[in-house]
């Protein structure tokens, strides 16, 4: 592992700083800075495809305290940009720790930089919303400078199109690797009795899926098929029998026109459950539009609020969160109903249309990271498969 | 979704201040009726503890400070016509209660139990049937066994093996459990264990010594919505009982995975309880290696953890939980820091937030400084830092504990002396391992090295490593360096949204974008409400320690209500996470801080200085705090800042004993004769021309620290050794003592020109006795009204002439004819809470507007009844002090002139006998109204024991006593059998055994000094573990006369606060 060396990190809105980097840095690493409200599972959301493109802004005091075991990873490798944090542990403790969380990072071509008042920070990223920025090693670019490489060589997050960067590029039957992992959703989901009664093929179209889903869709009894982004309706369907779920992934859904049309072609053929991004596109498949947010919702501690027919709230669910961008509500067509909206901006988090036996959620029911209180949804789309 | 709706609501309060049950349940029991009056529901309080803020006439509408005790919640739900009961804010003590209560037939029909549901009530609390359902849910907990007796536990030992832990059934805090190393230890721990247990029932379980814990606190409303508000980690592994280990919040050791495994089986097992609605709180233990999880055990309440959990995340679990329990849902609650998201969320929290607990063992002679399974601290400190090294050193300066000289940091070659003698200064945990742990690590001791010893998880020591190198620092370090300082908000979202009513932290870490951006909406502290008067700073008194409690907090949280209401901005510092105070809506603004002089100084520039340019009043209030804030009172001063209320300059004329004689003199006011010694000999021989008996004492100090009455040289010299150990800086103070005297209490205002007495106290226990573990009485009952009003004469005199300005507390001693004084505090003293509730007078409120200006006169003509000293005139009002000698092996429960008593009851009543009745039975002695009385005394006190025994002969009690006493008794013509002193008779027949088969109904037993402790030890101490009542003085012997007499008039009945003092007439005994 290299040492640290000092780092510049210079932002759109023209504030620039220091801080202490690991990685190389001899290019500039660049990316959306958002900011990240979870305290624990920084091995999982660096590999969350979602993050692609992005900089996260981890809001805890200390990151880095187990290091990573390199079973907690949501993909096979880092999707974030970079890490910014206050306090780098790099003496990892726990029974599971395999490597630092610098060691890893750095080996994957990414980057952590800390000491930072990561506090400040994000008050700004809240203000001025989510920021384009870049780092690099100190006074190796001036303020113009940096400004002028964001202008040209970091495109705003809106209208990108990343999808197609992190999905898979062919077509794969899902097969669970790491059986004997520490992974205790198994428990939860035998607890919740949430097994398949009989078998079932569905179809995962995969826009930067995150492997919980695999995995709790293979623990739950389901065959899986996982399917590229730029697949067409008719495969699609070829290997969705008994249904499909439409994964989280990162960018703009308005970027991805191409998946919504064929989208559109497969609502109402087979049993659909849509997660974050799967959720944006299925909307925008019934004509709702998205927008970006401000600067999003980033965590696990978001309390969400599950509505009936009527709107009256049923119960809250404290959910994993990770988007930049969400539905309109007002765009929504008829016979679309918002079952799940957020409990403090009103946000819409998920939809449902029984008739057409699907429903969709902004937030995380596959967890990685965050806490199992949504996994009831999966159970939802068990009874929309086996019905 | 439908509520029912309730009228009248009863909350059970926690009773006096113990060790495991603190002023935690008096924040607790504040919102919640705070919670139910916002729903404009009549709320009805039980709580015996005078001193606490939820007792005070204005919390509740109907306040019954009386013994906690089904018989008097059954007459009071009759009285008042009560629709519900909430039980869960108050420990352990409230919900034995409302178990008590639930098995008696119609005490609670037509009521509603709210919080709480029965089954889940046993169910957490039966250790055996808890177990049971962790199991059946398919969760681990420790290998276990529940026994009654030896045989048992010894099979358990045989099977398990050792080491095993024992824990009674249905204790508080931990009483009486213990750690068995081996088969030897087995019989005499075993047999304590049953005795603690008021079932005699005892869970051994499987050690899990050496693995890490954890607690989380836990919501669950009626729609099934369960959230994690904190999780609490902590730092020293299972062994220690959680109340006595460090711990840090958030976790900061377990992966995500492991994190909501653990949550996601708390969450299951509330709901397999059955805890409907409110909050509680499930301990877990992980073993470090393989991360083998176990259940530790579950709390349906809100407990301890909770008021630190709602202090180191800015959630108040308390209220919230008031209000689920009256229906509503999570969502439907607001989050009252931000203003603007509501209650059903985890808080993210972004900073280190660390809780040391504050100990006493020196108060306690034959007590070993040794931690436990069984809690033995007194208070706690909770300190937020950016990193966890700051967080720890924070907390440590938070103690006020003079950092203590380990012997090989004085060595030469420090690193490789602590080396070698380190590991027993680090290996057993003891109360003051965390300041070893840091010198260890500032001398060079590696990490690793450290946490093996401690078993702390290395990343905790590799934290505070980091922090002492980066930072420079050295052993025995208590500066902050002077780095510059930033306030943090502490605001339940980690600065996701913008938060209305934040609380702030300092932090000293420098980082990267410190000042890089101004947020919008942020608090500016140099802008001023147009219409504020100013601000006024007020210090608290920090972790809560024998002599320095809630009744300091109380004051300070009165003072910021009441300058609030007087139109300042009031702005609170202090670091106890128990307290009303740091709840961040009792004040403007609240700085979670240690009342360190680096960061008070800060605070005072932001706060009070744009206050002064403005031209508005800046104010510092230190006479609300106890000694902490007054000792920081001189350099407030030289830092250019107005105190409000008595100068420093004159604060030091009365605690400067010479300059006070001087003063005494003046104006011609007797005082004991007293002399001042820094060095041995002079001591030494001072006191011969004092004459003995003779008190030594500190200066500067509360609750008597370091005091000690002597009748001899030898006796001088170690108390003159152990005084300076106390307190190196100032000399030690040699008083004549005055014995038999009668002291007093006496509380008031003054303005500067005029006094005004609020009342004056008569301490029951003569001189010798430290006045806070004295029981005392308003009013005066054995001196004659004439000398009261001498007394009161002699107070406003010294308080007009002394410069007090705002309260002021003189203790004073008749002997015979005279008055003599015995101290003068020109400060808010440890009375005013009992005092404001006897009387109805807002003291502090009252103290402070006369700090302002305005005229006693004027002021003291609001009260409810027109002010006089001699008040309540209606009735009587008794203070009786509760001690934690049962959580102490090896102490003898006597009293002297140390203060150790932990809390305090308050019994009221229109005669005092009653008065007495109902203050011992809140103190959990249960005076018997027949049977056997045994006494064993002192030869000095056997003449004036002739009257109480002839009395309880009178009361148709049997009377016993020691042979010497027994004969005396019988030469003055009473009846009274022997009962031979211990191992002076066969088994079985010596005084021993006559304990332990319960033979007798009531000890009074007193004893001579020091000297003649050791022979009696063994009696008091029996007395207590066999639950015995005790009566140590003869002066309390005569109460418990008074109180039985009445006792046998008929059950007590209770009486209503607001009755009381709007001077009602109240029920006849």
């Amino acid at each position: 592992m290299t040492d640290s060396l000092p780092v510049n990190i210079i932002l759109e809105n023209g504030k620039s700083f220091e801080g202490r980097g690991w990685g190389d840095f001899t290019l500039a690493h660049s990316g959306e800075f958002v900011f990240n409200t979870a305290m624990t599972g920084i091995e999982e959301s660096m590999t969350d495809p979602s993050f692609a493109e992005q900089i996260i802004v981890n809001t805890v005091a200390h990151v880095g305290n187990t290091g990573v075991n390199f079973e907690d990873m949501e993909c096979s490798k880092i999707w974030a940009s970079g890490l910014i944090c206050r306090n780098l542990e790099t003496s990892p403790s726990n029974w599971r720790s395999k490597a630092s969380l610098a060691q890893w990072i750095q080996s994957h071509g990414k980057f952590v930089v800390d000491g930072i008042n990561t506090r400040l920070l994000t008050l700004m990223l809240r203000d001025e919303g989510s920021l384009r920025g870049i780092v690099v090693k100190k006074d190796s670019m001036s303020v113009e400078e940096g400004l002028s490489f964001i202008q040209e060589k970091v495109p705003p997050m809106q209208s990108r199109e990343l999808i197609s960067t992190v999905s898979t590029k062919e077509l794969y039957v899902y097969e669970r690797s790491e059986p004997s992992e520490y992974w205790p959703l198994a428990e939860a989901l035998s607890d919740r009795a949430l097994c398949l009664t009989k078998s079932a093929r569905i179809g995962v179209w995969d826009f930067g899926v995150k492997t919980n889903m695999l995995r709790i869709l293979d623990e739950m009894g389901f065959v899986l098929t996982v399917l590229p982004s730029n697949a067409t309706a008719e495969q699609v369907l070829k290997h969705s029998p008994d249904g499909l779920l439409l994964s989280n992934g990162p960018g703009d859904p308005e970027a991805a026109n191409s998946i919504v049309e064929q989208l559109q072609l497969l609502i109402g053929k087979t049993p659909i459950m849509g997660i974050c991004m799967g959720h944006q596109l299925l909307c925008r498949a019934l004509g709702a539009k998205t927008f970006k947010m401000k600067f999003g919702h980033r965590g696990i501690h978001h309390p969400v609020v599950e509505l009936d027919a009527k709107g009256e709230v049923l119960r809250t669910w404290i959910t994993s969160q990770n988007h930049g961008f969400a539905v309109e509500e007002s765009s929504l067509p008829k016979g679309v109903r918002v079952c799940f909206r957020h409990a403090d901006d009103q946000s819409v988090e998920g939809i449902e249309s029984s008739e057409r036996k699907m429903f969709s959620v902004q937030f995380h029911p596959e967890v990685g990271p965050g806490p199992f209180d949504a996994l009831e949804l999966f159970r939802r789309f068990k009874d929309l498969v086996e019905c | 979704m439908t509520r029912k709706k309730y009228k009248k609501v009863m909350i059970f309060g926690s009773g006096p201040i113990t060790i495991g049950q603190a002023c935690e349940f008096d924040y607790s029991g504040t919102q919640a009726c705070k919670a139910l009056k916002e729903e404009g529901i009549e709320v009805i309080l039980l709580n015996s503890n005078p001193a606490t803020i939820m007792t005070d006439p204005g919390v509740a509408d109907r306040t019954y400070i009386e013994p906690i005790r089904p018989g008097m919640v059954t007459q009071i739900i009759r009285r008042e016509g009560v629709d519900a009961v909430l039980p869960t804010m108050g420990g352990q003590t409230a919900l034995n209660l409302m178990m008590t209560l639930s098995k008696m037939k119609g005490a609670l029909d037509g009521v509603d139990v709210l919080g709480a549901n029965m089954k889940s009530i046993y169910l957490a609390e039966d250790r055996r049937a808890f177990r049971e359902l962790v199991g059946s849910v398919g969760m681990d907990t420790p290998r276990a066994t529940v026994v009654r007796n030896l045989e048992e536990c010894q099979e358990f030992g045989r099977t398990s093996g050792y080491p095993f832990i024992l824990r009674p059934s249905f204790t508080l805090g931990g009483s009486g459990q213990s750690m068995v190393m081996s088969p030897e230890e087995l019989p005499e721990k075993i047999r304590s264990a049953i005795q603690a247990s008021p079932i005699g029932e005892v869970l051994v379980e499987e050690s899990v010594l050496g693995w890490k814990e954890y607690e989380l606190e836990v919501m669950r409303d009626s729609q099934d919505n369960s959230i994690v508000v904190c999780s609490i980690e902590n730092i020293d592994p299972m062994g220690v009982h959680t109340g006595d280990s460090l711990t840090v919040a958030p976790q900061q050791t377990l992966t995500d995975r492991e994190y909501q495994s653990m949550r996601y089986d708390a969450l299951r097992l509330i709901r397999k309880v059955g805890v409907e609605t409110g909050g509680c709180n499930v301990q877990f233990g992980v073993e470090p290696k393989t991360g083998r999880r176990v259940v530790i055990e579950m709390n349906p309440r809100v407990s301890r953890s909770s008021a630190l959990a709602s202090k180191a995340t800015g959630f108040p679990i308390a209220y919230v939980a008031t209000k689920l329990a009256l229906g509503y849902n999570l969502s439907e609650i607001d989050n009252t820091v931000t203003g603007n998201t509501k209650a059903c969320f985890e808080p993210p929290i972004d900073y280190v937030a660390i809780k040391i607990p504050r100990w006493h063992f020196e108060k306690f002679a034959g007590a070993q400084d040794k931690l436990s399974p069984q809690m033995q601290s007194v208070g706690e400190v909770l300190a937020m830092g950016s990193n966890f090294g700051e967080a720890y050193h924070k907390a440590i300066n938070g103690l006020e504990r003079k950092w203590p000289v380990f012997k090989p940091v004085d060595a030469e070659d420090t690193l490789g002396a602590w080396n070698k003698e380190s590991a027993d200064l680090l290996r057993t945990a003891h109360s003051k391992r965390c300041f070893a742990v840091w010198d260890a690590l500032a001398c060079g001791v590696s990490s690793e090295q450290v946490a093996d010893a401690t078993g702390w998880d290395p990343w905790f020591t590799g934290q505070l490593n980091r922090y002492i190198k980066e930072n420079n620092y050295g052993p025995r370090e208590t500066s902050l360096n002077g780095r510059p300082v930033k306030f943090e908000m502490i605001d339940t979202c980690s600065g996701e949204y913008a938060a209305r009513t934040p609380f702030y932290y300092s932090t000293r870490q420098q980082l990267s974008f410190d000042s890089g951006y101004k947020p919008k909406g942020d608090f500016d502290p140099s802008v001023l409400p147009p219409e504020s008067r100013g601000r006024a700073v007020i210090l608290g008194s920090g972790p809560n320690r024998i002599g320095q409690g809630v009744e300091f907090d109380y004051c300070c949280v009165h003072a910021s209500l009441a300058l609030k209401k007087l139109g300042f901005e009031t702005i609170m510092v202090n670091c106890n996470p128990e307290t009303v105070s740091t709840d961040p809506t009792t004040s403007t603004r609240l700085y979670l801080e240690p009342l360190h002089e680096d960061t008070v100084k800060e605070i005072l520039k932001r706060e009070l200085d744009p206050a002064r340019a403005a031209g508005k009043d800046a104010y510092v209030v230190v006479q609300m705090g106890g000694q902490t804030p007054l000792k920081l009172a001189q350099q407030i001063k030289d830092w250019g800042y107005e105190i409000l209320g008595t100068s420093p300059d004159d604060i030091d004329l009365c605690e400067d004993r010479e300059l006070f004689a001087a003063f005494l003199e003046k104006h011609h006011i007797k005082y004991p004769p007293f002399a001042l010694a820094t060095g041995l000999q002079e001591a030494m021989d001072k006191v011969q021309a004092l004459g003995f008996p003779v008190l030594v004492r500190p200066s500067y100090v509360l609750g008597g620290r370091g005091m000690k009455v002597c009748s001899d040289l030898k006796q001088v010299q170690a108390a003159f050794e152990e005084a300076k150990h106390v307190n190196e800086k100032y000399p030690v103070y040699l008083d004549r003592f005055l014995p038999g005297a009668i002291e007093f209490d006496i509380d008031g205002i003054c303005d500067g020109k005029k006094a005004w007495v609020a009342g004056v106290m008569e301490h029951v226990e003569e001189t010798g006795i430290h006045s806070g573990d004295s029981s005392c009485v308003i009013p005066p009952f054995r001196l004659p009204p004439s000398k009261i009003d001498e007394m009161a004469g002699i107070a406003k005199k010294i308080a007009v002439n002394s410069g007090a300005k705002g309260l002021f507390n003189i203790q004073m001693a008749v002997l015979g004819e005279e008055i003599y004084i015995i101290e003068a505090n020109p400060r808010a003293s440890r009375t005013i809470p009992y005092l404001s509730k006897a009387t109805g007078y807002p003291l502090v409120e009252w103290g402070l507007r006369a700090a302002l200006g305005e005229e006693v006169k004027k002021i003291s003509n609001e009260g409810l009844v027109p002010g006089n000293y001699r008040l309540p005139s209606h009735g009587y009002a008794v203070k009786v002090p509760v001690f934690p000698f049962d959580k102490f092996k090896g102490v003898d429960p006597v009293l002297g002139p140390e203060m150790r008593s932990t809390g305090e009851v308050m019994g009221i009543a229109s005669t005092a006998g009653v008065a007495f009745a109902k203050a011992f039975l809140a103190a959990g002695i249960d005076l018997p109204v027949k049977g056997s009385l045994l006494l064993s005394l002192r030869d000095a006190d056997k003449p004036k024991a002739l009257a109480i025994a002839q009395a309880f002969e009178m009361m148709g009690f049997e009377l016993l006593g020691t042979p010497g006493t027994a004969d005396y008794l019988r030469r003055a013509g009473l009846s009274c059998s022997d009962v031979p002193k211990i191992g002076q008779a066969p088994l079985g027949e010596d005084l021993l055994s006559f304990l332990e088969a319960g033979k007798v109904s009531l000890l009074i037993n007193t004893t001579e000094s020091v000297v003649s402790y050791r022979d009696s030890e063994s009696i008091r101490q029996l007395a207590l573990r066999c639950r015995i009542p005790l009566m140590s003085t003869i002066s309390a012997a005569e109460m418990a006369v008074m109180a039985i007499r009445s006792l046998k008039k008929g059950p007590l009945e209770v009486d209503c606060l607001q009755d009381f003092i709007k001077g009602a007439e109240l029920t006849e005994a």
